[in-house]
């Protein structure tokens, strides 16, 4: 009996051992697969996560790098006039030289407000540039040409010809993104609106470390505050305006007498209208005219690079045409006009390498030959004469007369004039058997007798 | 009850004193510093935390506008250029007043193209000397000389009654100086790149007897602030009679990363053919 109640004893417990043996071989089983699960799971999202975020960071970084190269195509697209004169997308260039808007031709005629060339009129309704063979010449960008020109600044100026950072540059990760040529492969769109301009870049980037790879097409969308479609729709006014400048002025009286606002050269004594001060007041007023136009339409601010008065020759034909040289004066004037907002952006200057914050500005160019006298026209029927000749001056006193279709001037050196239309003090208005000119002989016809004389104080009658 | 009863019993207890002595030596494991596993769960925790501690603060920085540019704006353009072309002066000053906000242990940010640090800005935490040349430590150990605190001070270690207030050392790495240093240690480099050098560390009271009931040699650690590369045989005995045993490199953001210590999070810059970095280190 003792025997057999010892060995029940002995085998609980050996039960009893043996059931405790089992459970912490379990624990330190499961204790140890749970360490070496974790570890590894540890490593893993490592790998995982350094893609993951390499590829989100990366991403973010590209945005920025559009954002500022949209920034600097905006910069440059203003001030490259939107790509006036200059071969983009839009099709030929009738332009001659880069930044102009409008460009005249002196040696052809002014084409007239209604004429069709090519099926459309001189203001072209879906191209940049009027067709050619008008008179001037304009560049007229729209929004789809703004928007063009941005584009293909960012095609051509290496801003989408990234350089892609090598594993060592990303922790190991390896970036692509498909190329198209030396370019990032990248779908640009662009919203241009009154305030902003909304881009939109979405391309493929792929993204590899270890074992784990991404390949997303992503979107980058970024918004630009400018106002550079408003100013780009006040250069296209200031065109219009400056084209219907062309259309009035015709270096004659005008009837009603000229309003302030448009610069007309006015004759001494003419009933109602004030004379005109000097070639340099004519010059002046035109000036102001200019700035006045940039003014209304968008508050542009004009900058004359070159405004000339000169006898009319054989070279600017078209602006006084079936005249002889020296029977007018032509008004050469070349025109920077510039609209700007206030300083937001940071621009790239290639030559001194560093980002300044920087005004964008459209910088746009005009340039026009008109006729600011035209002697055929201070005649009769539409001038009447009261000395038979209209006085005008260059300098002051009466020193430029138009007489019977021509112009003669007095101590005064006016470009291009024929020499046989400028006299000095002393001399007079003569026949051909005098010595005179043709044209001096056709003025002495129309004066009854009377004598023109050229004196210290100008032109005088007698 | 007979002999044989006593005998199980005694068995079952011994048995059950066995697994409770076990199970305490499984829980000083877990919960004591000094031994080398610490407990899974708060590894994990803490090592998922380090990893994406970085790559946070870079996605942060790409939405923080400082001035009137974006970080990552002012980064590209201070990269294709420099901080004074770029205008971009203020951006190290920003970086550190932000991310000093975040109590961060160590960070370290930097733009860099190739080789060429552009811009670098790190904490402050820890550090002292007039030029933040050195570390608060409680001892500087070897290859490190002592310098004064100057304008950065380090912490106060306790107030002796009537006296001056003691702070931590302030510890410059500085191997030629250490050398010119009365009685200074061989010294000797180690780790992967050789860039640590033999040192004492810290060496507990309950060191030698560790060393003694276990006959293992106790792990070393390194002096505060420095970046502990382990116990390599190079800085055994016979180096300085065996008392250099803790192999610790200067606390660079480099030597952090390459310890396995810190992460770094690249951010690639891109801007027409320039490639840069943006480079975020942080534990």
């Amino acid at each position: 009996m003792n025997c057999s109640k010892g060995v029940g004893t002995a085998v609980g417990t050996i039960l009893i051992i043996a059931i405790f043996t089992a459970f912490f071989a379990v624990y330190l089983y499961m204790a140890n697969n749970n360490i070496e699960s974790r570890t590894k799971l540890n490593f893993e999202s490592l790998s995982l996560m350094r893609l993951k975020s390499t590829f989100s960071l990366f991403n973010q970084s590209l945005g920025t790098t559009w954002f500022i190269s949209t920034v600097q195509a905006a910069f440059i697209t203003g001030d490259e006039s939107v790509g006036c004169g200059r071969p983009d997308s839009s099709g030929p260039v009738t332009i001659r030289d880069p930044d102009y808007w409008m460009q005249t031709n002196p040696s052809f005629e002014r084409s007239a407000p209604g004429e069709i060339i090519a099926g459309e009129g001189r203001i072209p309704q879906i191209r940049k540039y009027n067709a050619a063979g008008f008179n001037p010449q304009i560049c007229y960008p729209r929004d789809n040409h703004a928007i063009d020109y941005i584009k293909t600044v960012l095609q051509t100026r290496d801003f989408l010809k990234l350089t892609m950072p090598r594993p060592e540059q990303t922790g190991g990760v390896s970036i692509t993104i498909p190329r198209n040529g030396d370019n990032v492969a990248s779908t640009m769109i662009f919203n241009l609106l009154d305030d902003r301009i909304e881009e939109s870049f979405t391309q493929t980037i792929a993204a590899s470390y270890g074992e784990g790879a991404i390949s997303r097409q992503t979107t980058n969308n970024n918004t630009m505050f400018t106002s550079l479609r408003q100013m780009v729709a006040s250069g296209r006014l200031v065109v219009e305006a400056l084209l219907v400048t062309g259309d009035v002025i015709k270096g004659g009286p005008t009837s009603p007498p000229p309003d302030a606002a448009m610069p007309h050269y006015a004759p001494r004594g003419a009933l109602g209208i004030p004379p005109t001060a000097s070639q340099q007041a004519y010059k002046d007023a035109f000036r102001d005219y200019l700035s006045g136009v940039a003014a209304a339409n968008g508050g542009g601010n004009v900058t004359i690079n070159e405004m000339t008065l000169s006898a009319n020759t054989a070279d600017n034909s078209g602006v006084l045409p079936s005249r002889s040289p020296g029977w007018g004066l032509v008004l050469h004037y070349d025109a920077t006009i510039t609209y700007s907002e206030p300083e937001r952006y940071y621009y790239h200057d290639l030559a001194a390498n560093t980002f300044q914050k920087k005004r964008i500005s459209l910088k746009m160019k005009v340039e026009d030959y008109l006729p600011a006298i035209d002697c055929v026209l201070w005649q009769p029927p539409d001038f009447l004469l009261p000395d038979g000749f209209a006085q005008f001056n260059w300098n002051g006193g009466g020193d430029m007369i138009c007489c019977a279709g021509a112009m003669f001037s007095c101590n005064v050196d006016i470009q291009d004039m024929p020499s046989g239309n400028e006299l000095s003090t002393g001399q007079r208005i003569r026949n051909m058997d005098d010595g005179g000119s043709a044209e001096q002989e056709m003025c002495n016809n129309i004066l009854g007798g009377g004598t023109i004389e050229c004196t210290a104080t100008g032109f005088t009658i007698s | 009850m007979n002999i044989s009863d006593t005998f199980w019993t005694l068995i079952l207890t011994m048995f059950v004193a066995a697994m409770i002595i076990l199970g305490t030596l499984i829980w000083l494991q877990i919960t004591l510093p000094f031994f080398s596993t610490a407990d899974p769960v708060s590894y994990s925790i803490e090592f998922v935390h380090v990893v994406n501690k970085p790559f946070m603060i870079a996605e942060v920085l790409a939405h923080v506008k400082f001035d009137d540019r974006t970080v990552f704006e002012q980064s590209i353009e201070t990269s294709v250029t420099s901080l004074q072309n770029a205008q971009t002066t203020g951006l190290p000053s920003y970086l550190s007043s932000y991310l000093d906000k975040y109590e961060l242990r160590e960070y370290e940010i930097a733009i860099a193209n190739g080789n060429n640090v552009i811009m670098s800005v790190e904490s402050t935490e820890s550090k002292c000397g007039d030029n933040l040349e050195g570390w608060c430590s409680d001892s500087c150990g070897v290859g490190r000389v002592q310098i004064s605190s100057g304008s950065y001070r380090c912490p106060i270690l306790y107030v002796p009654e009537g006296g001056a207030p003691i702070e931590k050392d302030c510890c410059k790495d500085d191997i030629p100086a250490y050398q010119s240093l009365p009685n200074p240690k061989d010294v000797r480099s180690c780790g992967p790149s050789g860039q640590g050098v033999c040192s004492e560390g810290k060496r507990p009271f309950y060191a030698r007897v560790y060393e003694l009931i276990w006959g293992t040699s106790w792990k070393y650690e390194c002096e505060e602030s420095r970046v502990d590369l382990g116990n390599p045989p190079e800085c055994g005995p016979p180096l300085n009679g065996g008392n250099t045993r803790a192999c610790c490199a200067p606390m660079t953001a480099d030597n952090q990363v390459d310890a396995g210590i810190a992460v770094r999070a690249i951010v690639p810059l891109l801007y027409k053919q320039s490639v840069a970095t943006l480079e975020v280190t942080a534990r």
